[in-house]
């Protein structure tokens, strides 16, 4: 804070000439007189506005003159122009003048406008003394415009060998050293040092709100003789310590190796390919920011890494943190040097990683977010609180506290808590799609998964339909699911179930639905055509959900048949079919012991192979097989 | 020793001290004067912090002793449940060396209750005002642009609050203050020469309460 709040402005010698006029606090101090100026002030001297008729050479240089006397405040470069222009058009009025001075080849008149009005006025006589008056005055006004063109013309002459000596001076090209120092200046903060003769500029983002502590001072020096060239005529002096390129690289990977995500960023938004070629002290800049920019963002994340009280804290070693995100997911975050990392090993892996640009983009808005905290630490409600010290801190009692302050306390997440939650929420979500994925390819039926627009970074939301092709007015079923974070939630038919961690609990979960759904679609379908269920194992236990099986035995009354359905572990429904004894044997000791099918105990069924029936689906073939059977009891 | 002042160095190792400079501007020209405190103050966020505060002060008068002022003052706007900041504020100290106004500065964060607490010991109701603006920091400083209302009328709540509001002057009350442990000379410059940058707008200066 002791340094010094006033704005110093300093102006490079040869754009001095330039400033009109500087002034204090509102109050004008100095006004220079430039070159313009004068050289306004000597062609009004020379009256040009009565010589408006003249000619079109003297029109021109009449409204050139207007312009310099309006536009005064021009700068430097423009006024540079208008000189040359003036001073070609002043020479050619001074030729046209001493033409017609001589009087060979041009015959004056007077004003057309005048002599109109003087002929209208007298007779002939009267009419030649006038003419010969007007030329007579009119000669002696040319005579002193004459003086003074030649006036004008030696300001000109004289400002042009001085300009002529300062662009020789500066190398004979407009990319010199101030030049360049002002373009500089216009995308970095550079300041002149008082006393030497320094120009020293500053890569932090203290200004932004950063609290790093390191120096991050360049200085800018003119390049040295051997070493400039026509566009580079300004060297950097960057610390040593940011003169390397320095690459943040991710990894996202199962215990068994897989690699869910690797990626690199050089915080170049899009371009991974390192120019490291590029000696332009604009590139030399850029990339040391860059370097502040990983070297903070890093440093942060192992500051951070140390507050974390996960299940496993995340460890630290030498330049990378490592920590568990998932019971068998780990991720990596490294700080690389440009030496260190090899990026033609890396470039088939890359194409699994994230968008670079997004990643980017979300890493600058999290460190920014860091920095807005360093600022606003409190609010101040009332306006006489102390700064720095946040009013929660200072409140006396419990009852001061309410509920937005309780809840903006345990809202603010460390940059590295945010990073481990996304992509906590990013790997459990990429699971769960993926096992709804295959199980909808894998299944006969039509599972269709929407994935809600709503979703957000750190929670998901989505349905899932399931219907039979061709029958989805029999049956259809949706669940409703959401991801918070690591955490699963399904809704169906009023029940909420909640499942955490485990992608193989939702899974299982999936697949008994859809067994569950094919059995009631079959028994629904039967239904229909008169058949009633007389023994069904609809629901499995809790303690069974490994085992899945659904079966049941159907009876028609005019068909002296039972009929056996059942779905197993490999969602496939099979038939079978008996004759039914009579009606005595068919107790209820029976329909218990028929439940399960199978070769082993039981009553024996005769299995149907449904792919004898003609259809499309599983489904479809079982409807032909059961109305096959009713049309055969008609016939009989 | 002021009974503040020994209620102070009882509670704590170093007294605070509170460097303020004052001044006021005219209504019509404040927006010339925001605009240039938000040119140079931290502002990252491009927004500017504002605050309706209502103050009330409270005074115990001792016989045979100077009185005792606490301050008390809540955000208008801090919904539902605002912070009550309760401060001594010591008259300043005639310091010829220091170039801002030094004083005496305690305070603590309370409940609401505070003002019943404060009536039943003794501390008996002196005055009140209304300050509404923005704040702008810079650094460790704090420059409040306040305009000090009054109500018109006291205990009449059937009215709406906003409409009883009577503005003192025309002009509005600046103030620069910084909170600081210690005497420090660094403190005085930093701050003066911040005001300098105002000063065609603004002259913020010591002022000496007891004039």
């Amino acid at each position: 804070m002791a340094e010094p709040l006033s704005t110093n402005v300093t102006i490079e010698p040869c754009l001095e000439p330039s400033v009109y006029e500087y002034s204090l606090d509102g109050e004008k101090v100095k006004s220079t007189q430039s070159m313009s100026d004068h050289f306004t002030k000597i062609l009004s001297r020379m009256e040009l506005n009565d010589l408006r008729s003249e000619d079109a050479v003297v029109e021109s240089s009449n409204e050139e003159e207007r312009r310099i006397a309006n536009g005064a405040k021009n700068t430097f470069g423009t006024f540079f122009e208008q000189m040359r222009q003036a001073n070609i058009e002043v020479c050619a009025l001074y030729d046209i003048l001493s033409l017609v001075m001589s009087r060979r080849y041009f015959n004056l008149s007077a004003n057309a406008a005048d002599m109109d009005e003087n002929l209208n006025t007298a007779n002939p006589r009267q009419r030649e003394l006038l003419t010969r008056q007007n030329q007579d005055i009119l000669r002696k006004s040319w005579v002193s415009k004459r003086t003074s063109a030649r006036q004008a013309a030696d300001v000109l002459l004289s400002s042009y060998e001085r300009f002529m000596k300062i662009i020789n001076t500066t190398s004979g090209n407009l990319e010199n050293f101030h030049a360049q120092l002002s373009n500089l200046r216009q995308r970095w903060k550079i300041r002149k040092q008082a006393n030497t003769n320094k120009y020293l500029g500053d890569l932090s983002f203290r200004s932004a709100g950063s609290f790093y502590p390191y120096k991050m001072q360049f200085e800018v020096t003119k390049a040295d003789s051997h070493k400039r060239t026509h566009t580079n005529s300004i060297d950097v002096i960057i610390p040593e310590e940011l003169q390397v390129r320095v690459i943040l690289k991710i990894e996202i990977e199962t215990k068994d190796g897989e690699v869910l995500l690797r990626t690199y960023s050089t915080m170049m938004a899009n371009d991974t390919i390192m120019n490291t070629n590029d000696n332009s002290y604009d590139s030399i800049l850029e990339n040391a920011q860059r370097t502040v920019f990983l070297k903070e963002l890093f440093s942060q994340l192992c500051r951070e890494a140390s507050d974390i009280t996960n299940i496993i804290q995340p460890a630290v070693m030498r330049n990378s943190i490592q920590c568990w995100i998932l019971s068998d997911v780990i991720m990596t975050i490294s700080l690389l040097r440009a030496s260190e990392f090899d990026a033609s090993t890396q470039n088939e892996q890359t194409l699994c990683g994230a968008n670079i640009g997004l990643l980017e983009y979300a890493l600058c808005a999290l460190l920014r977010q860091q920095f807005l905290r360093n600022f606003h630490y409190s609010q101040l409600k009332p306006s006489t609180l102390m700064l720095g010290v946040p009013a929660l801190r200072r409140i006396a009692g419990v009852n001061a506290f309410n509920y937005n302050q309780l809840k903006s306390i345990s809202e603010n997440k460390s940059i590295l808590q945010t990073i481990i939650d996304l992509s906590q929420h990013q790997v459990v979500r990429a699971r769960i799609l993926n096992v709804l994925d295959n199980l909808a390819t894998n299944c006969d039926i039509n599972m269709t998964v929407n994935v809600s627009a709503f979703s957000s970074t750190t929670s998901t939301f989505g349905r899932v339909h399931i219907i039979v092709p061709g029958y989805d007015l029999l049956c259809r079923w949706s669940y409703m699911f959401q991801i918070e974070e690591c955490q699963v939630k399904i809704q169906y038919k009023s029940h909420l179930i909640e499942f955490q961690h485990h992608i193989e609990e939702v899974q299982r979960f999936f697949i008994n639905q859809i067994a569950c759904f094919k059995f009631t679609t079959a028994c629904t379908l039967a239904k229909i055509f008169g058949w009633s269920i007389v023994g069904s194992t609809m629901a499995p236990t809790v303690g069974r959900l490994t085992e899945i099986q659904f079966s049941a035995q159907l009876d028609h009354s005019n068909i002296p048949t039972s009929v056996g359905i059942r779905i197993g572990d490999d969602l496939q429904l099979q038939v079978a079919v008996r004759k039914r004894r009579e009606q005595n044997d068919d107790t209820l000791m029976d329909d218990g012991s028929n439940e399960r099918i199978g070769p082993s105990k039981g009553i024996k069924y005769d299995p149907i192979n449904l792919d004898d029936y003609c259809g499309t689906s599983t489904l479809q073939k079982f409807e032909m097989f059961i109305s096959g059977l009713l049309h055969q009891e008609k016939q009989q | 020793m002021e009974p503040a002042q020994i209620l102070i160095t009882q509670n704590r190792a170093f007294p605070s001290l509170e460097y303020v400079l004052q001044g006021s501007i005219q209504d019509d020209s404040v927006h010339l004067l925001k605009a240039r405190l938000q040119g140079l103050c931290d502002n990252i966020t491009g927004e500017v912090e504002q605050f309706d505060d209502h103050e009330i002060v409270y005074t115990l008068r001792i016989p045979g002793a100077s009185s005792v002022s606490l301050r008390v003052r809540y955000a208008i706007d801090d919904i539902p449940n605002p912070i009550y900041h309760l401060r001594y504020v010591a008259s300043a100290e005639l310091d010829k060396s220091q170039s801002v106004s030094v004083r005496q500065f305690h305070d603590c964060c309370v409940t609401k209750n505070i003002q019943i607490f404060l009536q039943d010991l003794g501390f008996a109701y002196d005055h009140e005002f209304f300050a509404k603006g923005d704040i702008f920091r810079k650094g460790r400083m704090k420059i409040t642009v306040a305009k000090i209302s009054t109500l018109a009328e006291r205990n009449r709540s059937d009215m709406n609050p906003m409409a009883m509001r009577r503005p003192f002057t025309n002009s509005c009350f600046v103030e620069m203050s910084l909170i600081g442990s210690m005497h420090d000379d660094k403190v005085g410059d930093e701050m003066k020469s911040f005001s300098e940058q105002l000063k065609p707008l603004i002259s913020l200066d010591k002022i000496d309460q007891k004039r």
